[in-house]
């Protein structure tokens, strides 16, 4: 040990506590606060560094509530989500969404595109999406969340690239439908008003017809002619019946298509057979008789 | 008979009154410290003394932020986990909740109550010496502003020492969570984490960032308010340090409550 005390066989450490300064030491917390806020912001979803993702546009006139970070789905695998949304942007030939569930007509008249929503595909999904894909807003689920579902489209038609602009499928408005639904029901309640009168004479009609048809199942029940002779007919037609059965079953075997065949000759034969022709005969026979 | 109700009610009233006029002396020294800032922006001249207040308040609490906030998380990732098991017959929430739940509450304020106790006390009794022994006094006679002096750099650096330490317990909470999750519950890394983010949003973040802020700004405050305050001798100093401590958590407490409701309902 030398005369301040530190001992000269062991090297001081790089390490000691006189190596870190204050200055680098606060250097340090911050440097891994910054880290562990670039992990949870990757944990999130928020950045990814190493994602690489194709980036296009789809337009709607009514979206059906997506959001921003909503997900997009590829043949229901999850390859995405909902960058941004856009509204009321230029219009252009492919940017109006497609107004109809199921058309491919486009409707070119308007000024604006109402929604304008910009997508990230990953990189290996993307592949599939093509420009004649179709975009749909589903619900995952009862009480789900909206997400874009993507059809594949045909490996003929050119693969979505960055930057592209495609229409989406507008989901069907359930308001819409519930108010076209308020409609026909006012629509159906004034016929009913309207036809009061004949609706309550048919149904009163429809009484009667049943009442009558009733009484005369009653009568039919009770009555002993047609449950004896009915009985026996009805006897009578299963005897028939199981009779046609059994020489429609012989019929379909050999002897019986050899029997079927041997008739279709004789048949044949006599088919020219007429009065001249059987007179002829005869009177080669030198047999005079008189016939028809 | 008259002046003893009077010396009853003085006794029931003097405490009170004396926190309230802390209370009121804390605003008043916040207001004092948003001048002091602007001076330092001008003419930084305390940098040293944040530097070493940020080692000593961020990094000597980081062990015991650190083994808390662990044990904390194994503690509300079984709790979850039963009660979900209890109500819902299925776990499979765990990481969402959890997430949630660490990054809007557990994660702040289980650090910002151990700060209050490590720190808060530390700061209180500190000032609350320096004022007994008329130290302060002394630091006025040498031109010296305490505001600037004594509690600048402590604010400065709990602030930022509370922010980092919350994303660092957030993390371990959330590391402590996972852990169970996988051993426990059978879920492995990757699932948890593709859970998670079904949950947890940037808000999620934003939040935990700026209660972690608020509380970090809160805390010095009140403390020094509280060792400003002080009177007394050495009884005093406990007292002050007492007070600042129950005065600083009810605080953190309530402003918690003010900032869930503003990043639930609000924002």
């Amino acid at each position: 040990m030398n005369q301040q005390g530190a001992n000269p066989l062991k090297p001081a450490s790089p390490l000691s506590k006189s190596a870190f300064s204050n200055e680098a030491k606060v250097g340090a917390l911050i440097l891994g606060t910054g880290v562990l806020a670039l992990v949870f912001a990757w944990i999130i979803g928020l950045h990814n560094p190493f994602n690489q993702a194709v980036e296009f546009y789809v337009t709607y006139n009514f979206a059906g509530g997506i959001e921003v970070g909503s997900p997009v789905r590829v043949s229901g695998i999850k390859v995405g989500k909902v960058e941004k949304i856009e509204f009321f942007v230029p219009n252009d030939s492919k940017s109006v969404a497609i107004t109809e569930p199921g058309s491919d007509t486009f409707d070119n008249s308007k000024a604006l595109t109402p929604l304008k929503v910009m997508i990230s595909v990953r990189q290996d999904a993307a592949r599939g999406v093509r420009e004649d894909s179709h975009f749909y807003v589903n619900l995952a689920g009862i009480i789900g969340e909206r997400y874009i579902e993507i059809t594949p489209g045909h490996m003929s038609s050119p693969q979505v690239k960055t930057g592209t602009v495609l229409a989406g499928v507008d989901p069907p408005r359930i308001d819409q439908l519930i108010s076209q639904s308020f409609d026909l029901a006012g629509k159906i309640k004034d016929i009913i008003d309207e036809n009061k009168g004949d609706i309550a004479h048919s149904i009163d009609l429809l009484f009667k017809l049943s009442g009558n048809i009733n009484k005369t199942l009653d009568w039919v029940d009770k009555s002993r002619l047609f449950k004896t002779d009915l009985s026996k007919l009805v006897d009578n037609l299963i005897s028939i019946t199981t009779d046609v059965r059994k020489v429609t079953d012989k019929m379909h075997t050999p002897e019986g298509d050899k029997t079927l065949a041997l008739l279709h000759q004789l048949l044949w034969r006599l088919e020219p057979l007429d009065s001249k022709a059987i007179r002829t005969f005869l009177q080669k026979e030198g047999v005079k008789v008189q016939m028809f | 008979m008259t002046t003893q109700l009077v010396a009853a009610l003085e006794a029931l009233g003097s405490p009170i009154s004396e926190q309230l006029a802390t209370l009121r002396y804390s605003f008043v020294l916040f207001f004092e410290l948003i001048a002091e800032s602007f001076r330092q922006l001008l003419r930084p001249s305390r940098a040293p003394e944040v530097i070493q207040q940020i080692v000593s308040i961020g990094i000597g609490s980081l062990p015991i932020i650190t083994v808390s906030t662990a044990f904390a998380g194994f503690v509300v990732t079984n709790e979850i986990a039963w009660h979900m098991d209890r109500a819902l017959h299925s776990v499979t929430m765990i990481p969402g909740l959890t997430g949630q739940f660490v990054l809007r509450e557990l994660g702040i304020a289980v650090p910002a109550l151990l700060l209050v106790a490590k720190v808060g006390a530390s700061i209180t009794a500190e000032v609350g010496s320096m004022k007994v022994t008329e130290q302060i006094d002394a630091l006025k006679l040498l031109g010296i502003e305490p505001v600037g002096y004594l509690v600048y750099p402590r604010f400065v650096a709990t602030v930022v020492a509370s922010a980092c330490l919350t994303l660092i317990a957030s993390a371990m909470t959330l590391a402590a969570a996972i852990s169970v999750a996988c051993t426990r519950f059978g879920f492995s890394l990757l699932e948890y984490l593709n859970a998670l983010r079904h949950f947890v949003t940037y808000r999620d973040l934003v939040c935990a960032l700026t209660k972690g802020i608020v509380f970090g700004a809160v805390i010095p405050i009140i403390s020094c308010a509280y060792g400003f305050r002080c009177k007394g001798g050495a009884e005093g100093v406990g007292t002050a340090t007492t007070n600042s401590v129950v005065t600083s958590t009810v605080a953190i407490i309530l402003l918690d409550f003010i900032l869930t409701f503003l990043f639930t309902r609000v924002l």
